[in-house]
């Protein structure tokens, strides 16, 4: 059994080599910044571009209780790019171990493959909140945004909760990239079906129902409802019990499916001599 | 003497998809991606490494070295057979084992090259859970010990390809390990860069007791190096013991070298079948001037020359050179596989014939 004192240095490395790395690639910061606003622009104009914007919030407060549609597709982005920095950094975290060619080396280590791959998915949080949080200060300024807050800890939970399922979901993701032996591929294939049936361009409601089952199969669905009805809808902790309870259940389901698929992946690996390959 | 490390018939085959693949859906997989063949890497090996010891193992490309290097620190798990590394049993204890080893794989990649040289030490002292006082502490002392410390605080992506290896070594001594797997650590290095690599891992044995598993195909580095060597051949160890004593075990036997020109596939037969001769292997052929170098392992020199240069000459061949060898680590091999080092790393050529 590893030590506390030895999970802490794993997190603590896992970061700083990240932040390290990170620092020698400064123009991502560009497209980090700047892809999502475009995307939220796309998706307003999209809107204004075949109805007035009295129709689109009476069209709104129709599927979604609230007209607040800016709100909506900038939160909408907000926390679709959440999930894009999980995928890429903690989902990606042991497959670019590979591409760097250290794989190997961190799996000779006594290190908690689980808690290094941890430590890059809040690296990812982290790197990727400022950055998130500047670009919906800048499409709030671009496009008008208002918030209705009723619940203050509803916002905060939410938050987290969100946060942490999609932690959990990088972790999943991790060990199954590599086990895939094609993780770019799915990395990027599992992308647009997240953002069509999560709803961050448009309601869930407005799919068909058979549809809305798988919606309510991915936690991006539950992330996106908590946080956009506690920061734009005057929802309460008590009233997202629901979201808050189906996140809970998604980060702990996809922390143990996480778990035994990094477990399974090394297992697999070192049956098939398959570490160091791509 | 205390067995630092010990294999029990350690053996690894990589299975073929197909064989793995069961069912439809197995069926299915088989039809839309090509099978792969399983390959024997490792046979039944058994060897015992004494502590403080430099154990070469020596053998061509693919003839299993890194695979067993990767079974013995944990990276593949064994088909059959075991190994204790440090007193611990690879499927028991394998944390145990890998706290117990320092590993270098061979190739440039494996460390981040955006880090600089400290960076990347630090990082892994942490991987080993070493607190940080006594990390830093630590990685100032393996700089220094591979002489890197004046370009510690350089990114690793501005390192020489000897550099690299130098930091390789260094983080795998990062934990103190007993053991150290150096798997061809020279490989692609140039001769100055080499040269320290091998004075580094003779000061490691000599100085900090290490036990050094070291793998490699050049057969002067493993003569010079180890204390004992194993050679190593498709997956099999065909012989081991000190150095000296394997090319003892040729003294009664002479190697004859010659350079040839016009030497054809028949006469290459008729010396094979001489009298006296054991082994007829060709070494190089230079098709600018159309001669081949021959490496002709005889009983009794003496008996055999003469039969030898008339069979050269009546089959219209011109011997330009010949000279009498010790023999050496690549003779003991040659005698073994029929084949010389290199010609065993690659697929077998046409023409030349062999015993």
């Amino acid at each position: 059994m590893t030590s506390l004192a030895a999970q802490w240095r794993t997190f603590r490395a896992a970061i700083f080599k990240n932040v390290r790395i990170s620092l020698t690639y400064r123009p991502w910061l560009i497209n980090s910044l700047v892809s999502p606003v475009v995307w939220i622009a796309i998706s307003i104009f999209t809107y204004v571009g075949i109805a007035s914007p009295a129709a689109i919030e009476e069209g709104f407060r129709e599927l979604t209780g609230s007209p607040a549609f800016t709100g909506f597709l900038v939160l909408g982005q907000t926390i679709y790019s959440f999930f894009i920095a999980m995928n890429w950094r903690g989902g990606m975290a042991l497959e670019r171990e590979r591409f760097y060619g250290t794989f190997e080396m961190i799996l000779l280590s006594p290190a908690s493959r689980v808690v290094m791959v941890l430590g890059e998915a809040v690296w990812g949080i982290i790197d990727s909140g400022w950055v998130i949080f500047l670009t919906t200060v800048i499409a709030s300024l671009l496009f008008g945004l208002s918030f209705n807050v009723a619940d203050p800890l509803a916002v905060v939970v939410g938050l987290a909760l969100t946060f942490l399922a999609m932690i959990s979901l990088g972790l999943f993701f991790a060990g199954f990239y590599v086990l895939s032996r094609s993780a770019g591929p799915i990395a990027h294939a599992v992308q647009s079906p997240i953002r069509f049936f999560s709803g961050v361009s448009f309601p869930i409601s407005a799919l068909p129902v058979y549809l809305q089952f798988v919606s309510y199969a991915l936690p991006v669905t539950f992330g996106l409802n908590a946080v956009r009805s506690s920061l734009l809808g005057g929802g309460t902790t008590l009233g997202l019990s629901q979201e808050l309870i189906a996140l809970v259940a998604f980060t702990i389901l996809f922390f143990i499916l996480g778990v035994w698929m990094i477990r399974k992946m090394e297992q697999v690996a070192k049956s098939r001599g398959t570490l160091h390959t791509f | 003497m205390e067995t630092a490390v010990q294999t029990f018939g350690l053996t690894k085959v990589f299975q073929g998809y197909s064989e793995t693949r069961k069912g439809p859906l197995g069926w299915v997989r088989n039809k839309v991606r090509p099978d792969r063949k399983s390959i024997l890497a490792v046979d039944h090996v058994d060897i015992s490494i004494e502590r403080g010891e430099i154990f070469g193992l020596l053998g061509p490309n693919g003839a299993g070295k890194t695979t067993l290097v990767k079974m013995l620190c944990t990276l593949l798990v064994p088909t059959e057979g075991t190994a204790r590394v440090n007193g611990w049993d690879i499927h028991e204890h394998p944390g145990k084992v890998r706290r117990s080893v320092g590993v270098v794989l061979g190739g440039e990649r494996a460390l981040y090259w955006r880090l600089t040289g400290r960076e990347n030490l630090w990082y892994f002292s942490q991987l080993y859970n070493i607190k940080t006082q006594q990390a830093l502490q630590k990685i100032q002392a393996v700089l220094r010990l591979v002489d890197l410390t004046d370009r510690a605080d350089d990114r690793v992506e501005n390192y020489s390809k000897g550099m690299k290896q130098k930091l390789h070594v260094a983080r795998a001594l990062l934990h103190d390990p007993e053991v150290l797997l150096l798997d061809e650590p020279t490989i692609g290095l140039d001769p100055k860069a080499a040269k320290d690599v091998r004075s580094f891992v003779t000061k490691l044995a000599e100085e900090e007791r290490k036990t050094i598993l070291l793998t490699t195909h050049y057969m002067f580095e493993a003569d010079e190096l180890s204390r004992r060597v194993a050679i190593i051949d498709r997956g099999r160890i065909i012989t081991q013991g000190p150095p000296s004593e394997l090319k003892t075990s040729l003294r009664r036997k002479e190697i004859l070298k010659l350079s040839i020109r016009s030497f054809n596939e028949e006469t290459g037969e008729k010396l094979a079948s001489a009298p006296h001769v054991h082994k007829v292997i060709q070494t190089a052929s230079n098709p600018s001037t159309g001669s081949v170098d021959l490496k002709i392992l005889v009983d009794d020199g003496e008996e055999a020359l003469p039969r030898i240069i008339s069979e050269i000459v009546i089959g219209g061949g011109e011997i330009l050179s010949l000279r009498s060898e010790t023999p050496s680590l690549e003779d003991v091999f040659i005698e073994l596989t029929g084949k010389t080092i290199k010609e065993a790393g690659l697929p077998p050529p046409s023409g030349m014939h062999r015993r």
